[in-house]
């Protein structure tokens, strides 16, 4: 996979602290890679060095090969949509025109732009007709939000920040988002970084996770390996902390999530929680349940459908 | 309540006048100022320690009282709209600086970063989202300095700037509280409607709102050069002081200067100030000539020798002398009208035949008598003090608003008041201003006042209104205050009829 994005030895540090540390990291085109911490882990600052609203104190962040630094500003952030977590539709306009903004700052023609703005409002499930003329005010806070992804898609950039656009939304809203994003992802092919300091919407969305702490990167893998293999204590607890709960469920409430078995040998038993067996998961190998209701198997991605399902 | 519809039914020509007047003043200061404030609230964004300085500077102005603040601007710009629309554009400064400065700066700061990160310009942002979004709090400020514009636009009347001020200062100098009332309300409800208007602004879409200001902006600015622009031929200033009896001589002189000279236009500037403005907007060419009184010439603007001033005091002739003073400020009276314009004793005509009583010492014959003076009358030297020492003269006196004095008479409840001697009261409520036969009041004639300069120049149109020497006595000075003030004439209709019929202007005009 290219990389697109390269962050080498990047230090950002504001007055009083450093917010982060010798950051190392790439990623790749076509990647939706999730950058999760507690606040104040330097995962926003991160997110936000990519389009340059913060610049680096030390390093170098390289976009497409090329130096941050040497890109045009203007033209950079073109190339890269922005969804914030306060959306901040701007209340004068309606939603069509919060969406033309950028297609208009590209000087694209009118009917371009009418038909991008259409097919943004299709994409995110919102009619065309009933919502182009409606200010921002008469939306609801998701269908604000998802007007806000048209917003930073429409001049169809090829990468996509998104900071923690989610976490103002109620629980439904929320799923139903992340269900969209996934699938915007598959279809335009776009390389999202994505904040979030929610661990199960991180497993959720990551085709990898960087977790971050205090400025520094604790683990960059996919959701797979972290619930397998977690790098450290913290990345263990903080992966713990997230689902505290789910951890504990009883691996027969995950029966309706595994492929029947028959015939297999058993490794574990319907009453054992889902804490027991994360090790053979991680490892890649399926896990035989024995169960009164029928024997089943899990496997990794089975696991991870389930957690998916019950974060929300 | 009738008294107050009578008076707009007179006056509601001067009124659309003065209005138009008061409104140009107004829009113009307005437009100044926003020109000024907005894009200083603009440009304070990005430096915030000026911001601090810039409101505590448009604060402090704002602290000036606005009078104070005519006065220190007559030196440098001199009098008339000028200092009216500086002083006024400094009022609305404060309001609408702060305004656009919060206004901007309280914007939510994610809007900020969303339109940094959408790589939006600073004009782009300005335009498409930071002033629509600050718009409610930038038209509160402006409707705050326009209510205060329109209200302190009145002042401009006292350094000749017009508008609604004139009218309530003519009301303060006729005693006609109607027409001071005519005049606040006719500001107030400027202001009110004014300030609907601006609010409405922020409902309408902005198409409409850039229409109707450019509506505005075209008609007035179009009105104000087209007066600018029209005047090919030579033009003439002249002036009068405050109330109905200076703005008939003015027209007076119009009529006349027009009558001799064909080539010659002039302006009229009625109710352009109080006595030291005109003089000194005539000293500096601001305006060509005015009416000016001989008494006051010698006892207010200039001051004669003790010699001179002992003569005035027997009673001499005040004009020789004041042409003298004139004369080392480069300045020449014309030859005085009849009328004396100077204090007087008034009685009712009824009661003064009764009594026998024609002159002021016919009083003593009559006393004890119940007097009603204004304060000032009472205590001047020639004023109640001189009735004392030169007529005997003892009265149980009341002192009286200026405004009350006629209605006390009137009603019987004094016999005697004092007033001047042309005032039209005189002859509405059938008054009669006693003879000063033992010369107690200084002589207040009336005559034209220019530079010598310019009465060099215009040989021809000294001569015309030098026509008016001698002529127009105080019986024919109250009749035709008393059909302005009383009657609703307007000035000019009144000074036509008089020159027509005194053989000083001919018929066909």
């Amino acid at each position: 996979m290219a990389k697109v994005l390269r962050f080498e030895h990047v230090v950002k540090q504001f007055a009083e602290t450093t917010a982060v540390k010798d950051l190392n990291l790439e990623i790749g085109e076509g990647e939706l890679f999730v950058l999760v911490g507690a606040s104040g882990s330097g995962k926003t600052t991160t997110l936000k060095m990519i389009n340059r609203l913060i610049e680096p104190t030390d390093g170098n962040i390289y976009f497409n090969g090329k130096r941050l630094i040497d890109t045009d500003l203007r033209d950079l952030r073109w190339h890269i949509g922005y969804v914030l977590q306060q959306i901040a539709l701007f209340p004068n306009m309606t939603v069509a025109q919060n969406i033309a903004l950028i297609p208009q700052m590209k000087h694209w023609e009118k009917g371009k732009i009418c038909q991008a703005v259409d097919e943004m409002l299709t994409a995110v499930d919102l009619p065309p007709a009933q919502y182009r003329d409606r200010m921002p005010a008469e939306l609801s806070g998701g269908e604000q939000q998802r007007v806000g992804i048209c917003r930073a898609l429409a001049s169809r950039p090829p990468m996509v920040l998104m900071d923690e656009p989610f976490s103002a939304l109620d629980p439904i809203s929320r799923t139903s988002l992340q269900d969209m994003v996934l699938r915007l992802h598959r279809k335009m092919k776009l390389t999202i970084v994505f904040v979030t300091h929610d661990m199960n919407e991180a497993m959720k969305l990551g085709d990898r996770i960087a977790v971050m702490r205090r400025g520094e990167l604790q683990q960059v893998a996919t959701p797979e390996e972290i619930a397998a293999n977690p790098a450290s204590d913290f990345v263990s607890d903080f992966f713990a902390s997230a689902a505290p709960v789910l951890l504990d469920t009883l691996l027969l409430e995950l029966r309706r999530f595994g492929s029947p078995s028959v015939n297999e040998p058993v490794d574990a038993q319907e009453e054992a929680t889902l804490r027991t067996v994360l090790r053979p998961l991680g490892e890649g190998k399926s896990v035989t349940v024995a169960c009164h209701e029928g024997n089943f198997k899990l496997d990794a991605r089975q696991v991870l459908a389930f957690l998916a399902s019950a974060a929300n | 309540m009738q008294a107050f519809w009578d008076t707009f039914l007179n006056q509601r020509a001067t009124l659309l006048t003065k209005l138009v007047e008061h409104l140009q003043l107004s829009l113009l200061a307005l437009v100044l100022a926003l020109l000024i404030a907005v894009p200083l609230g603009i440009w304070a964004q990005n430096h915030e320690r000026f911001a601090g300085v810039l409101l505590q500077v448009t604060g402090i102005m704002q602290t000036i009282p606005s009078l104070a603040l005519l006065g220190l601007l007559i030196p440098i710009v001199g009098i008339g709209t000028a200092p009216s629309i500086i002083a006024l554009v400094v009022y609305a400064l404060l309001p609408i600086f702060q305004n656009t400065y919060t206004g901007l700066h309280e914007i939510d700061p994610a809007y900020k970063e969303a339109e940094e990160a959408f790589g939006m310009s600073k004009p782009l942002r300005l335009v498409k989202v930071e002033l629509p979004l600050a718009m409610p709090v930038i038209l509160g400020g402006v409707r705050t300095a326009a209510v205060l514009i329109i209200g302190t636009a009145t002042l401009a009347a006292l350094v000749g700037g017009g508008g609604l001020g004139d009218i309530i200062m003519r009301g303060i100098n006729l005693n006609d509280p109607m027409l001071t009332l005519l005049g606040a309300l006719a500001a107030a409800l400027l202001a009110i409607i004014f300030s609907w208007f601006i609010a409405m602004f922020a409902k309408w879409r902005w198409q409409v709102s850039v229409a109707v200001v450019g509506a505005l902006v075209i008609g007035f600015g179009g009105y104000g050069a087209y007066q600018a622009l029209t005047p090919a031929k030579e033009t003439i200033t002249v002036a009068g002081k405050l109330g109905s009896e200076p703005e008939i001589l003015i027209n007076m002189y119009k009529q006349l200067i027009e009558q001799a000279d064909p080539n010659v236009q002039v302006v009229v500037k009625p109710n352009f100030g109080q006595t030291s403005f005109l003089y000194s907007a005539l000293k500096s060419s601001k305006i060509d000539l005015y009416p000016e009184f001989t008494g006051t010439v010698v006892s207010s603007l200039l001051k004669p020798t003790a010699k001179q001033q002992a003569a005035i005091s027997q009673g001499a002739d005040p004009y020789p002398v004041a042409q003298t003073l004139l004369h080392h400020q480069g300045l020449t009276l014309g030859r005085p009208m009849a009328y004396n314009n100077t204090y007087a004793v008034v009685v009712k005509k009824d009661w003064a035949e009764q009594n026998g009583v024609a002159k002021i010492s016919d009083l003593t014959k009559v006393a004890p008598l119940k007097a009603g003076f204004d304060v000032e009358f009472n205590a001047r030297e020639d004023g109640y003090k001189g009735l004392q020492h030169k007529y005997g003269l003892n009265f149980a006196v009341a002192t009286l608003d200026a405004s009350m004095r006629y209605q006390a008479l009137n009603r019987g409840q004094v016999q005697v008041t004092d007033g001047y001697a042309t005032d039209s009261q005189i002859r509405q409520y059938h008054l009669l201003a006693l003879k000063d036969d033992r010369k107690l009041f200084p002589v207040y004639q009336g005559a034209p006042l220019w530079r010598t300069k310019f009465a060099k120049a215009h040989p021809k149109l000294v001569a015309a209104l030098n026509r008016l020497g001698g002529k127009i006595s105080a019986e024919d000075m109250q009749e035709m205050n008393y059909e302005v003030n009383v009657g609703g004439k307007t000035a000019a209709a009144v000074a036509q009829a008089y020159l027509t019929q005194h053989g000083l202007l001919k018929e066909e005009r």
